[in-house]
């Protein structure tokens, strides 16, 4: 039943924006959580690893020295005593044997005098003579004794550290008489390591302990300083987000805590100047709805008699102008007043919506037939298209979209109802010059003419910006745009299923719901009156 | 004032009061064929007026209201108005719905020997009566109307905008809280339990039906 449309195409670009809209939200989202993962990421160059990582150097250059300093000093010490023992040991056994030695002939007393002076001494005597070496362990001959350190030990005491079989050995040696007997004393120096490698042991264990302890000192203390930090950065992108009830709890006296109350008298002062000014923006508001209240009660008063003075047609031709003049200047400044306490509803968010079925067509029908549009408006509706909407809203939205395409834009409009799923897309496409394209962003705007030329239109300049919060009621949205084949294109989109409370339900209760299968044998529906629009 | 003017080009006899006083005065000594009701009354308010006129009268009863006070329209139908005009008021709509209330008064062009039956409710569409079990119910002529044309099309569904364009002779945006309410003031006289209603049942999503009933 419905007349194709000669003109725009249906659906397509009109869409655009929205779709559009949407991905960018979408990518808004997407890049804020991707920064917020980026923020709570490890970062090397952050705080805590800096902190760990100081500390740590701290502990194992601390531990690394200590256990340095104490390695040498005791090894001297430990080493000083041996070689003292060592000489002081050597020299008594000389003067005990060195007699017995002199007269020694053969090399088995000189065996017998070696293993005498070993067991007195503690250690392993080697004793060089002109009948060769003998030893008091057999692990022990001359080649343990260097060249040089056997020349050195010809006319005095000397002593020497040297590690034989894997062990080391404090050295000791000297020559009795003159091209007498050598005699080399060595003692083993195992204790001394096996204390100086438990001393190593110690120091590593104990720096490695140091490590952790310095760890966990600086986790904690990154701790103490990233906890409060994340917490004002918490907060602070909380107070950019507009919550500006956020604050800090603020411990102790040190520079966070100043940070912390810096942070909280911002905010404090922040939501100060954000109460006044909303209070001032809620008094303004306020005055323009008093302000209309006041004005609707005597204009209520004089449009009802408005019918009066347009009857007055006997007088002289200036009463009869000036009579009309006022008669419709009164009727459009009623217009006014209405449009202005409509918006304050909206403003007030005591806008209520009412939802009902409604087959669209057929209120788009209505709605043009009530202001004798039928015959300047093309429609091209699917039929039908039940919607649930408030229709008292929706009817306004049409009105205002396809009046303001009649007023500037000019004949033919052309209405494209679109059932594009879950939501419904209106098409209203004039003939006329277009929106300029710096007049676009503000079309919806309130009191906003684009022809400042026509500044005194008979409009309240209030329209389009009634429909643009009836339709966002309506959880839906208008956009404008200009055809590329010229006029303007205003497109409306709204959830077929607008949300609210359903006015036939929320009314009268249903105590027959479900009595037995009635619903079906309705075969004259609500929309079976007219199927479809015919223009 | 201004609405009395108005009315008076319009051809009506118009007599008005103040307030809610000397409109219930008004109206016992004029007895009134319509009444219409600003909501907002000095004294008694119009909700109350409606209600003390109800008790004893079937008269037409109009109700002005402003429509940011979306409650009243719903208080002032339960509380037995026949419509309801917004304000501003613009006067020819007011006087289209006053001649509208009228014409149901005046019962319009009875339907020759119709009667429809539904059970023990008897709905006499030529002498424009309603009996249950053979007692006389007292319908206003909204109500009456109402029931008239559900009668006419026992078991179809009606929508609300259809109700509303048969009955109150409203335009397709008509509110369709006057149906529901006036379907529920119907239901209290006529149904035998109207928390249970076995005659006008609810068609949901689309409207009302007449059933007879199993």
């Amino acid at each position: 039943m419905s007349r194709k449309s000669p003109g725009p195409p249906r659906g397509g670009p009109g869409t655009y924006p929205t779709v559009a809209a949407a991905a960018d939200v979408v990518g808004r989202d997407a890049r804020r959580r991707r920064s917020g993962a980026h923020r709570r990421r490890l970062r090397l160059t952050g705080l805590r690893p800096r902190l760990l990582f100081g500390f740590a150097a701290v502990a194992a250059i601390t531990a690394a020295i200590i256990t340095a300093a104490s390695y040498f000093l005791i090894r001297d010490a430990l080493v000083s005593r041996v070689a003292t023992n060592a000489h002081t040991q050597l020299i008594a056994d000389v003067q005990a044997n060195g007699a017995q030695l002199q007269q020694s002939g053969s090399a088995q007393t000189d065996t017998t005098i070696a293993e005498t002076m070993a067991k007195n001494g503690g250690g392993v005597i080697l004793l060089i003579t002109t009948r060769g070496s003998v030893a008091s362990d057999s692990r022990f001959s001359n080649q343990d004794i260097t060249k040089t350190f056997q020349v050195a030990a010809h006319d005095q005491v000397v002593q020497e550290r040297k590690i034989i079989g894997g062990t080391p050995y404090e050295v000791t040696g000297t020559r009795i008489n003159p091209n007498g007997p050598e005699v080399y004393l060595f003692t083993s120096l195992e204790s001394e390591q096996a204390i100086l490698t438990e001393l190593m042991t110690i120091g590593l264990a104990s720096g490695g302990l140091a490590l952790i302890g310095a760890g966990g000192v600086a986790l904690l203390a990154t701790r103490n300083v990233l906890v409060p930090i994340r917490r004002i950065g918490h907060a602070a992108r909380m107070l950019g987000q507009g919550d500006l009830d956020v604050r800090l709890e603020v411990k102790g006296t040190d520079e966070i805590a100043d940070v912390s109350r810096t942070f909280n008298e911002t905010a404090e002062a922040l939501a100060r100047s954000m109460a006044e000014l909303r209070a001032m923006d809620a008094a303004s508001r306020r005055f323009v709805a008093d302000v209309s209240h006041e004005l609707r009660t005597p204009l209520t008063a004089m449009t009802a008699v408005t019918e009066v003075l347009e009857d007055v047609e006997d007088a002289d031709p200036t009463t009869v102008s000036a009579a009309h003049l006022i008669a419709n200047e009164t009727k459009r400044l009623a217009r006014l007043v209405e449009d202005l306490m409509e918006i304050s509803r909206f403003d007030a968010g005591t806008a209520a919506m009412r939802i009902e079925y409604i087959n669209l067509p057929e209120l788009i029908e209505a709605t043009l037939a009530t202001r004798g549009w039928t015959n300047k408006v093309i429609v091209n509706a699917p039929s039908p298209l039940p919607t649930k909407i408030d229709a008292r809203r929706m009817d306004v939205v049409i009105a205002n979209l396809v009046g303001n395409a009649l007023k500037h834009g000019g004949e033919p409009v052309a209405l494209t109802v679109t059932d594009d799923g879950p939501f419904v897309v209106i098409q209203v496409a004039d003939s006329g010059p277009g929106i300029p394209a710096d007049a676009l962003p503000h079309i919806f705007d309130r009191f906003y003419k684009a022809d400042k030329a026509r500044g005194r239109s008979e409009g309240s300049g209030l329209g389009l910006a009634i429909a643009f919060e009836n339709a966002r009621m309506h959880g839906g949205q208008i956009s404008a745009r200009n055809r590329p084949e010229g006029g303007a294109v205003f497109t409306l989109r709204f959830p077929s299923n607008a949300q609210g409370v359903l006015a036939s339900e929320a009314d009268a209760v249903d105590p027959d719901h479900g009595a037995g299968g009635d619903a079906g044998t309705t075969d004259s529906g609500p929309y079976g009156r007219t199927q479809g629009v015919s223009v | 004032m201004a609405i009395e003017l108005a009315l008076t080009r319009q051809g009506h006899q118009v007599a008005t009061a103040a307030t809610g006083e000397e409109a219930l005065e008004l109206w016992q000594s004029q007895r009134p064929e319509l009444v219409v009701l600003d909501v907002m009354l000095p004294g008694i308010d119009g909700f109350e007026i409606c209600r003390r006129i109800r008790r004893t009268d079937q008269v037409p009863i109009i109700l002005l209201t402003a429509r940011s006070d979306d409650i009243d329209v719903v208080v002032g139908l339960e509380s037995g108005a026949d419509d309801y005009v917004v304000k501003p008021v613009q006067p020819r709509v007011l006087d289209a719905r006053i001649r509208a209330v009228l014409r149901r008064h005046g019962n319009g062009v009875p339907d020759a020997g119709d009667t429809a039956v539904f059970g023990d409710l008897v709905v006499d569409r030529a002498a424009m009566t309603v009996t249950r079990a053979g007692e006389p119910i007292s319908l206003t002529p909204t109500e009456l109307k109402l029931l008239v044309e559900l009668s006419r099309r026992p078991g179809q569904a009606l929508s609300r905008q259809q109700l509303l364009r048969l009955v109150w002779d409203h335009d397709y945006l008509g509110d369709s809280r006057l149906v529901d309410a006036c379907v529920q003031r119907l239901r209290a006289k006529v149904e035998l339990v109207p928390s249970e209603p076995q005659l006008i049942r609810t068609v949901r999503g689309i409207g009302y039906r007449l059933d007879p009933p199993r």
